[in-house]
This record gives structure tokens, sequence and C-alpha cells, in this order.
């Protein structure tokens, strides 16, 4: 062998070897995982269910944190009311404008994870409760006063959603338990890279960023989100807008307008007062 | 202008700041409602109104502001209460220019016999703010002249007689002269019937029409009309809708027509 095809080899080698670290590096090790402490967030809005493993900076968080939290990993688009301590809006359904009861019968009812799969219903208000690392949080959209007739999310446990005993991402069965057709496409390729799923700020999977099919095509984490959509499709516009909305963006068009507007006008009051100045006050 | 025509252009006015809390479009409002002012104020103490009702309203906004220091401070909390602050202003400002451009009086003629007692009081109570603000320069001055020098303390005192006195006064005069043009108890004149001109009709039109946008843009959930603050975000703000706002300064570019 002579030398050329040696260091070709060496060369070949280390390059395989330096892209097979980059996403095992970049992926979080398991200290990592029980460094960071994560909860699990439920979102049911009738139609589609999405999944948040969300990571808890400080180790507890109120209900409404855990909201914030997972908009800030993972984009969900939410709206509170009653000075931000009830929930109006989630994943695009509900009202906008701050009154929470504005689509009356229906509004979001707020159910504990009882540590099985189950759902209790809260009734404490979400900005007054605690979740720990290992809660489970749900929320699901429908009508009725409490807990026996509202609807729940379905059965999931905190395993479900962040799979924190491996770290390399495994297949995750697709629950069927929610009867849907669509039922999003298995999770995983084992051989996807991770790709930092788990940190803040990184790739919203079920958002798709810009993949905003309503199956998902979540890249293979399994520690990210999980979108399992019944009936499909609808999710689509709600993650073509979280992908869109990737950074805070500024002053709308119309506030021009407005700007404008309110130039001419005290343009206009000026000329006017100069012109009655002669007038007796 | 017809009073009825001011009494539409305010309730409009005021409907379409209740509305919304989109300060792109309460500011447009606030601007044309000085426009108006500035065109038809009428001669006298009233004309203090707009200035007096525009100072309130900033008041009601930092102290709406500042109350967030009773609960969490941040960000949200601060720009939900300004919202709510600045909606109160609008209100407030447009009330001030109703002030200064209604004949009082001219409003009162229109009430119903019955209820033209309890009109009447609130026609003078109407104007007793700015007229009790021109009483205090007026008394302030004429101790001055006399040189009478008192501390700014012990001045509210020393104020207070002399503009009651004043207040009094100028309310029996009022009332006597009012009693004497036919204001009084079931003689009401009909002499100087007002009139509708073309500039009365068309600012309860437009005034019309641009509550209506309002109105559909409320039902119709769109237009930004109530900005997100949890989370903070920027409001939509449609074009039409500001167009609309500024359809209420309509009146500032039509002429008075006759005083009434």
């Amino acid at each position: 062998m002579s030398q050329l095809t040696r260091a070709r080899r060496l060369l070949a080698g280390a390059l395989v070897a330096g892209a097979l670290a980059i996403p095992i590096a970049s992926a979080p090790a398991p200290a990592c995982a029980a460094a960071l402490e994560h909860a699990a967030l439920v979102v049911d809005t009738g139609s589609a269910v999405t999944t948040y493993c969300v990571a808890l900076p400080d180790g507890s968080v109120s209900g409404i944190g855990l909201i914030r939290l997972a908009a800030d990993q993972y984009g969900l688009e939410y709206r509170l009311g009653y000075g931000g301590a009830a929930v109006c809006q989630l994943a695009g359904v509900g009202p906008a404008d701050g009154d929470c009861f504005g689509g009356f019968p229906d509004y979001w009812g707020y159910w504990r994870g009882d540590g099985k799969g189950g759902w209790t219903w809260s009734n404490v208000g979400a900005a007054d409760t605690t979740v720990g690392a290992g809660d489970v949080d749900g929320w699901a959209w429908g009508s009725g006063d409490d807990g026996g007739t509202h609807p729940r999310p379905p059965r999931t446990s905190f395993g479900d959603v962040c799979a924190d005993s491996s770290p390399s991402p495994s297949a995750v069965p697709t629950s069927s338990g929610s009867g849907g057709t669509g039922g999003g496409p298995p999770l995983g390729g084992a051989a996807a890279p991770v790709s930092d799923s788990r940190s803040p700020r990184g790739e919203p999977s079920s958002k798709g960023s810009g993949k905003g099919s309503g199956a998902g095509a979540p890249t293979g984490s399994t520690a990210g989100v999980v979108l399992r959509t019944e009936g499909g499709g609808t999710a689509a516009p709600s993650t073509v807008l979280a992908a869109a909305r990737g950074t805070t963006s500024g002053p709308p068009l119309g506030a021009l307008w407005s700007l404008a507007a309110v130039g001419l006008l005290l343009g206009a009051a000026g000329v006017q007062r100069h012109r009655r100045r002669g007038d007796p006050p | 202008m017809h009073p009825v025509a001011w009494i539409v252009w305010s309730a409009a006015a005021g409907i379409v700041a209740m509305t919304t809390s989109n300060p792109f479009y309460l500011v447009v409002l606030i601007a044309a409602a000085a426009v108006v002012h500035s065109s038809h104020r009428r001669p006298g103490p009233s004309s203090r109104s707009f200035r007096i009702f525009l100072l309130g309203g900033l008041g009601a906004i930092v102290l709406r502001t500042a109350l967030v220091v009773f609960g969490t401070v941040d960000a949200e909390n601060a720009a939900a209460a300004a919202l709510e602050g600045s909606r109160l202003a609008a209100l407030l400002v447009v009330f001030g220019t109703f002030n200064s451009v209604a004949d009082p009086f001219g409003v009162l003629r229109l009430a119903p016999r019955r209820l033209h007692e309890p009109a009447l009081a609130a026609a003078l109570a109407l104007s007793i703010a700015p007229r009790t603000i021109a009483a205090v320069a007026r008394v302030r001055q004429a101790q001055e002249l006399r040189g009478i020098r008192i501390g700014r303390l012990r001045s509210l005192t020393a104020l207070a007689v002399p503009v009651l006195e004043t207040g009094m006064e100028e309310a029996m005069t009022l009332a006597e002269s009012m009693d004497s043009r036919g204001h009084g108890r079931g003689r009401r004149s009909r002499y100087r019937p007002e009139r509708w001109e073309v500039a009365s009709g068309a600012t309860a039109i437009v005034s019309g029409v641009c509550t209506v946008a309002f109105a559909a843009a409320l039902l119709a959930g769109r237009g930004g009309l109530a900005p997100s603050t949890f989370p903070l975000r920027w409001p939509d703000v449609s074009p039409l809708l500001v167009v609309a706002a500024a359809g209420f300064a309509l009146p500032g570019f039509l002429p008075a027509g006759r005083a009434a």
C-alpha cells in the first residue's frame, strides 16, 4: 500500500468518524438528561394531539409556566387571559382576544397525569399548580363542567413523551389508542441523527420546520415532539405558522398607516389652530 | 353644526374606543378628536375641556400602568395595563371634545319636556369644571394685583372661598338669564330652532359608517382589535380600520356653519 493510499484511507476514516461523531456529540449525553429535568405536556385540540417533552430549567414550574416553556422550546402557539392566569388558546385553537370563554361551551380543560398514564381533573387553576420533573400535564379542548363530562387527552405517561432512559433514539410505537386513521408514521429510523432534540431551541420536530404536513415528518427523535394526528392534516396550518414565526417580528405594516394618519391629523389640527388664533380664548 | 350631530359623533367615537384597545387605532382616534376640537371649539371656558380631559387621559394611562406594582411586574402585565389605560384615555378625550364643541344648551333644547330639569342640571354640571378652573385663574390674578401673595400650600384655602362664591354667583346669573330666555319650567322657546345642514348630516353619517366598520371587525374577530399581551405580540393593524378611525376627523374639515 502506497503512502498516498494509506493517507487517503486515514483521511476517509477520519472523515467518517467525524461525521458520526457530530450527531453523537450534539446529542445530549445521559448525564445531561439527568441534569436537566423534564416534564411532559399533552395538548389535545380534539382533532390533533401533540405532546411536548419540556425541559425545566428551574426544576419546577406552574402549569402556565410549562406552556410558556413549551412555546419557547417548541413554538407552541398560545394565548392567555385574565392577567395571564387562564389559558384561552393552545396550538391555535380557542379565542385569541383574552376572553377565555369566548368559545363557550368549549374551553380548555386542565388535567394532571396520575403517574400511570391516566388523568385527574385539576381543581386548581394552572397558575397555581406545580409541575416538577416527571410530571405530565394535559389540556383538552371541549365542553363539560368537570372531570366527569369534559373530554380528556388520550392516555399518556411520562415515558411515552420523554424517553430518557436511553440516549439513542428508538422507534416509538404510534399509539392507535386514539383510533385515528391518519396515525402518524412511525418515528423511527434509529439511524437518523438525533440532532439535539431535547435542548431548547432544538429542531422542533413536529413543527416540521417547513415540512408542515399533517402527518408530520419528524426527524427520528423520540425525546422530542411526538405528533399523532387523527383524521390528519388539521395540524398543518399551525405547524406552518409556527415554522414561519421563527424570530420575533417587528411592528406590522399597518402601524405605518397609523403613524402617517396621526401625523396628517395633527398637522391639520395645527393649521386650524393657526387659522383661529385671532379668536377670543 | 346641529347638536345631534355632535351627539352622534361622540357616541360613535365612544363606541369605537370601547371595541378596541389597539393603540394604533386609538391614537388615530385621539388625533381625529384633536382636529375636531381645534376646528370647532366654541369660545369660552368650555374649550378648555379638551386639554383637561387629554391630561386626564394621560394620567389614566400612567396611573393604570403604575397599579401593576401591586401584582407581578413584568412586561406583559404592564402592557396589558397600559392598553386598558389608553382605551380609557380615548374615551376621555372624546368626551372632552364633545364638551368643547357642543353647545350644552343646544343639547338641552333637545331634551323632552319631562326630562328638562335633569337635563338642565346635567348641562350646568358639564360646564362647571372648566368654569371653575377659569374662576381659579381669575381669582389668583385678582389677588396678585392686590399684592396678596400666598404660599403654594396655603393658597388652596385662600382660593376656596372666592372661587366658591364666584361659582355660586355665576350659577345664579346663568339660571336667571336662561329663565328669561325661556329655558324655565315648561316655557321652552322654539324661536331659533336648529337646522340640519349638510355638515351635520355628513358628520352623522360618516361617524356611523366608521363605527359599523369597527363593529364588523369585532364580530369577525379580525383587525387586531384586541392585541395579545399574554404572550406579548405586535397586533395586527388593518389600514382600513386606520382610515375608519381617521374618518372621525371629517367634521374638522367641514365649515362650522351658523354658530349655534
